[in-house]
């Protein structure tokens, strides 16, 4: 069996050359237009100059005749490239993993993810298949590099749908999965200008805007920023909640945080009962402060 | 235009216990319809309201999916599939993807949508999964819709970048909650609302090898995890650089 790393156009070299020595890739798989290889540190490297990732994942199910573990990042389009390769392929395709280790005992690969918003932790078996690794649990260092041989696939496939434009999406707009610090909202913020006070926050800690469903439902925000059970799940190394009570359901998505900090006038909101810091006090004066800090 | 839209019973509470191979036990906990799937359904009779077409709504799950089924149905779909089989209790992706496939085969659909992810998973690969077996291709986590007609133009995340798109079909959306508000069924729509189908795996035409899910993958262990936090907190504005002072203790 042998482990690929596989990326795209839009994926991060840094993070995958990282990827690539956590994992100890035998070979890498490369998405899109061509480029300069060498940060895999991988001798093999297939290429599929394709922008599109359905057919991407079936030609690679037909390349691969022996048993392989394809590991791609998190990204939504890393998603679509192993899911079709795993339907096509049938097998199985593991995501959100932050443990990936060898089985010395059957040479299986032994993975360990959370589930239901960090609850629960599974530990996994597979002996080929895919696996989507959470980019936040990438702590190894650079792979030295190395110019792989390459064999390059017939790509070139386009997709059906018609590209009309691309909508400009502002830094504000910072995905809450996949920043270090996540600055939220709930109702206590007390209308939608209260998030124009936390994007302030937001930019000094460069951090990405979360918000509790009850304001998305009232429309506060986009529906991209609510975190948890039917949201977003982060894990970011920071979570402050301003005004948000921590309802059994928001805190689904917010327990693979590394450190919670919540600002609340209620001494006895739920939140509290999870948070590493807290501070029972007006939103806006704790927040007001902290810019000005 | 036949639309398939798909619709999934997720538990309304994130107090579960598990099974053999990690698998909820979903029977006993109350449940909700995952969020994004009431507006897959509202956009699929809004497209079909369009362009004459019929809505079929399915789901795979327990029995008490049928009464999902029913309420989701009085919205204005044609028919309603259930597909209900023990042999799939813990399907995974590609179990269930060639289900819906399958399906989608059967009632001879050219569009399929569905949430662009479950509440209780969160992989939102499914889709992606679908189109790969149809031959199709995916628009994913699509977040507004302009134009509802067969050929919708949606703004969806094409390589991490939303992008604005005419579809052509058949292909698959996945839809963020957002697309559109779901309507409520007046009385009539209820009472005329159509009567869900059970089908089961022997009513479509599936790889038997799909279906070989405990195979694929091994869940060798659930463990209940509960993070030790160290609960610090103060009282009042005045205490704010003690608090800030701690943060920054811990490097932010
Ligand atoms: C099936 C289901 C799924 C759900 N999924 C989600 C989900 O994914 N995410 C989610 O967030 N919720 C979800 N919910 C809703 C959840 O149950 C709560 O209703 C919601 O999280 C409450 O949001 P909130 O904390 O902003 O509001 P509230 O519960 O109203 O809390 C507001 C808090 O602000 C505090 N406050 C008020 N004024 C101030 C002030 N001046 N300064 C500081 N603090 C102040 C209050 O003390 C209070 O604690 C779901 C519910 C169901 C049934």
């Amino acid at each position: 069996m042998k482990i690929f790393i596989l990326a795209h156009t839009h994926s991060d070299k840094d993070l995958c050359a990282k990827l690539s020595n956590q994992i100890s890739a035998d070979g890498a798989i490369w998405i899109g237009e061509k480029c300069d290889f060498d940060f895999f540190g991988v001798e093999d490297l297939i290429h599929v100059d394709s922008n599109n990732s359905i057919k991407s994942g079936r030609r690679l199910s037909d390349h691969f005749d022996e048993q392989v573990v394809i590991v791609g990042l998190d990204d939504g389009f890393t998603g679509e490239i192993l899911a079709s390769f795993s339907v096509s392929a049938y097998e199985p395709v593991v995501w959100g993993c932050h443990g990936f280790d060898y089985c010395k005992d059957d040479s299986d690969i032994v993975l360990q993810k959370y589930g239901f918003g960090g609850k629960v932790l599974y530990t996994s078996k597979i002996s080929s298949g895919c696996v989507q690794f959470n980019s936040k649990a990438i702590d190894s260092s650079a792979r030295e590099a190395k110019n792989p041989s390459v064999v390059s696939l017939d790509g070139q496939d386009s997709v059906s749908f018609e590209i009309l434009e691309s909508v400009e999406s502002s830094d504000e707009n910072k995905d809450v999965t996949s920043a270090d610090v996540v600055v939220s909202g709930g109702r206590g913020i007390q209308g939608p200008e209260g998030f124009e006070s936390l994007k302030k926050l937001a930019g000094k800690l460069d951090a990405a805007v979360g918000a509790s469903r009850a304001v998305v439902d009232m429309g506060w925000i986009d529906y991209s920023h609510q975190i948890g059970q039917t949201g977003k799940s982060v894990s970011p190394k920071l979570y402050v909640a301003f005004g948000i009570s921590g309802a059994v359901q928001h805190r689904a998505g917010i327990q693979n945080s590394s450190v919670i900090v919540a600002i609340n006038t209620d001494r006895n909101a739920p939140i509290f009962d999870i948070c590493d810091y807290g501070i029972v006090a007006d939103w806006k004066e704790v927040l007001e402060k902290w810019v000005s800090v | 235009m036949k639309i398939l839209v798909l619709a999934k019973q997720v538990p309304a509470t994130t107090d579960l216990t598990f099974g053999k191979n990690g698998i909820v036990n979903r029977e006993s906990v109350p449940k909700t319809v995952n969020p994004d799937d009431e507006s897959a359904v509202e956009l699929a009779i809004q497209i079909a309201e369009s362009v004459s077409g019929e809505v079929v709504l399915a789901t795979m799950g327990p029995e008490s999916a049928s009464e999902m089924l029913s309420e989701l149905g009085a919205m204005g779909c044609a028919s309603c599939c259930h597909i209900f089989d023990d042999s799939l209790n813990g399907a995974d992706l590609v179990a269930t993807a060639n289900v819906f496939a399958a399906l989608a085969k059967k009632v001879n659909a050219g569009m399929v949508i569905c949430g662009a992810s479950a509440a209780d998973g969160k992989g939102g690969l499914l889709p992606s999964a679908i189109a790969s077996l149809l031959g199709w291709d995916c628009l994913n986590q699509v977040s507004s819709v302009e134009d509802f007609s067969s050929e919708p133009i949606v703004v969806f995340n094409y390589q991490g970048k939303k992008t604005k798109a005419k579809v052509k079909n058949p292909s698959v959306l996945s839809v963020y909650k957002t697309v559109a508000e779901p309507r409520i069924p007046d009385v009539m729509a209820v009472l005329s609302a159509p009567q869900p189908e059970k089908l089961a795996i022997s009513d479509l035409d599936i790889n038997q090898k799909a279906l070989e899910f405990d195979q694929r993958c091994e869940v060798v262990n659930v463990e209940n995890v509960k993070k030790e936090r160290k609960n610090k907190i103060w009282e009042g504005i005045e205490s704010f650089s003690d608090f800030h002072a701690e943060l920054k203790k811990e490097g932010f």
